[in-house]
């Protein structure tokens, strides 16, 4: 198995890097543009609006007098919603996709049992979210160095590791409907539909308390606001079992299938 | 009875409503080279990828010196070396890499790679490249160095020599003899008739869905069609040749006739021996017109089965 992994992750190296670059770089120019903000201003501004409205958008009236809520509610609030679709494009790729051009054949006639592939897959997932974040974290450092904004190396690392559940969990999903559905544009199409509608019903039960029950049914009611709180041990135990769970389920699907040429 | 290399029993799948293969029994020896001849959409790649265990069958099984391919597919595929039909892996990897990276995930051994790279050579595949840069030819090169570098005991080769030179295919050829020399079994599947003429013993036809014959490729050569021209004394028996059981294709010009024959010749010796015949030269039609035969007429595999060139009976 470590040379599936090995493999399967080198295969989506430079994917990994541009993904890790693209959110670095959008980290670094929030935590620049906080620089420029006027912190008593805009929380003045931002009083006038209802404080659920902001709530629903990751955000809360004093979010703008600090780095880390202005983080949370600029970047992070919406960050899994863009990271999810990382380990959903792995999985939909890696077995759906690779079926669908003809490549898993070589994988699929290797005397490897088939659990390995989509286990290697989970695994390769988890290596490319850490590097991903790994890169975030230092390209958001960069740039609190060199702004000087006030938002410790601990709160950063923080939300890093707080965005690995929820994304791992999508992907998981996507590894279960891969290893069961053979076109990958349904795969990611499905997976990447239920992150979105997650995301929408977490906005939506936030501006309408009524619909406060739903709000479990949502993996961003879960994810939280690790910057900001912390992580939240319910809720990444929650993601994390969801996420075994789905790629516990993609193994049998997967045994149990035919290999279409 | 001896545990048989590959074994097809009553197979049988179906995806959804459309029966791809219908109980096609199969039996391959150790050491045997098997050609598995059909036209596009016949079952070949069906049959093959229900020994590799890549398909459950909806009745029937497949087995690898005795290892049921769905139940034990890593034990098949410890002993398989495969060619899929349409053989891409990851474009980035080069034709070295990728040797490299099948040979870790099969824990083949340093002496294994040695010779993946002498297959390589003599095939004069690029490993350097990228798989992506490759032309198709290039590819399916570096396809069978993937299928035959760790001397597997059964190769099973899914249209081989597609997009391959000529050269190369005489080239192929002689790997697949080396390989059969060596012990190995070889099941080919193939709509090129010479191929399988020069490299299998026995062969098996498949059409829509169902094997139509299996035989010695000598033997299916003798019930061939056979081209005949009769030169008679006097005047051709028209009527008598055109009632010829397995006769087609008659053509008269003065006292020569000239016709195709299928299966038993003693109705026309027969026929003969009631005229003086002034000459006569009856010659084999080639492997590919015998296949044809098979496929002339698509509505009646069974009585193909049967009766083997019965088709042409039915056009005299």
């Amino acid at each position: 198995m470590p040379e599936l992994v090995r493999h399967l992750h080198r295969r989506r190296l430079r994917s990994t890097i541009i993904w890790g670059l693209s959110i670095a770089l959008t980290s670094a120019l929030m935590a620049a543009a906080f620089t420029a903000i006027d912190p008593a201003a805009m929380e003045s501004l931002t009083k006038t609006v209802d404080p659920k409205l902001l709530e629903a958008f990751g955000s809360t009236p004093e979010s703008f007098s600090s780095a880390d809520g202005f983080m949370a509610g600029k970047l992070l609030s919406y960050m899994p919603l863009i990271l999810g679709f990382f380990p959903i494009l792995m999985a939909s790729r890696g077995i759906a996709g690779a079926e669908a051009d003809g490549s898993l054949d070589v994988l699929v006639t290797q005397p490897i049992p088939r659990w390995q592939i989509p286990a290697s897959l989970f695994i390769a997932s988890v290596i490319g979210l850490v590097e991903i974040l790994v890169i975030y974290v230092v390209g958001t450092e960069l740039a609190v160095v060199l702004t000087g904004i006030d938002l410790s190396l601990g709160k950063v690392v923080t939300s890093a590791i707080g965005l690995i559940p929820i994304s791992l969990a999508f992907g998981a999903l996507a590894l279960m409907l891969s290893a069961r559905v053979r076109k990958p544009g349904e795969v990611t199409g499905i997976a990447g539909g239920v992150l979105v509608a997650s995301y929408l019903l977490n906005t939506i039960v936030l501006i309408l308390p009524d619909l406060d029950d739903l709000k479990i049914l949502t993996a961003f009611h879960w994810y939280g606001s690790p910057i900001e709180r912390g992580l939240d041990g319910t809720g990444t135990a929650v993601l994390l079992v969801a996420a075994a769970l789905f790629a516990a389920a993609s193994i049998p699907l997967f045994n149990r299938r035919d290999i279409l040429a | 009875m001896t545990t048989a290399a590959i074994e097809v029993a009553g197979l049988t799948k179906r995806f959804g409503e459309t029966r791809a293969i219908d109980g096609i029994d199969l039996r391959v020896e150790e050491g045997e080279a098997f050609g598995f001849l059909g036209p596009n959409g016949a079952g070949k790649t069906t049959t093959i990828r229900a020994i590799l265990g890549l398909l459950k069958p909806t009745s029937g099984r497949t087995s690898v010196h005795g290892h049921d391919s769905w139940s034990k597919p890593v034990e098949v595929h410890r002993l398989v070396g495969t060619l899929p039909g349409n053989f891409r892996y990851d474009d980035t990897l080069t034709g070295r890499q990728l040797l490299l990276h099948v040979a870790r995930l099969r824990g083949a051994s340093a002496d294994d790679i040695a010779h993946g790279e002498q297959l390589a050579d003599r095939l004069h595949a690029d490993l350097t490249r990228p798989l992506g840069d490759l032309s198709r030819g290039n590819h399916q090169k570096i396809g069978l160095v993937q299928a035959m570098f760790h001397r597997p005991k059964v190769l099973l080769l899914d249209e081989p020599t597609s997009g391959l030179d000529p050269l190369m295919q005489d080239l192929f050829i002689d790997l697949v003899h080396e390989a059969r020399d060596g012990g190995a079994t070889v099941f080919l599947s193939s709509h090129n008739l010479t191929e399988v003429e020069r490299t299998c013993r026995r062969v098996a036809i498949i059409r829509g869905g169902k094997v139509v014959t299996t035989d010695e490729v000598s033997e299916l050569a003798d019930r061939a069609l056979r081209h005949v021209r009769v030169a008679f004394d006097d005047d051709v028996p028209r009527g008598e040749l055109e009632q010829l059981p397995g006769a087609t294709d008659l053509a008269i010009r003065g006292k020569q006739a000239t016709f195709r024959i299928a299966g038993e010749l003693d109705a026309l010796t027969a026929l003969l021996s009631r005229h003086h015949v002034h000459d006569l030269v009856v010659e084999h039609a080639s492997l590919d017109e015998l296949f044809r035969s098979f496929y002339e007429n698509e509505s009646e595999p069974a009585a193909v089965s049967a009766t083997p060139g019965g088709e042409a009976r039915t056009d005299a």
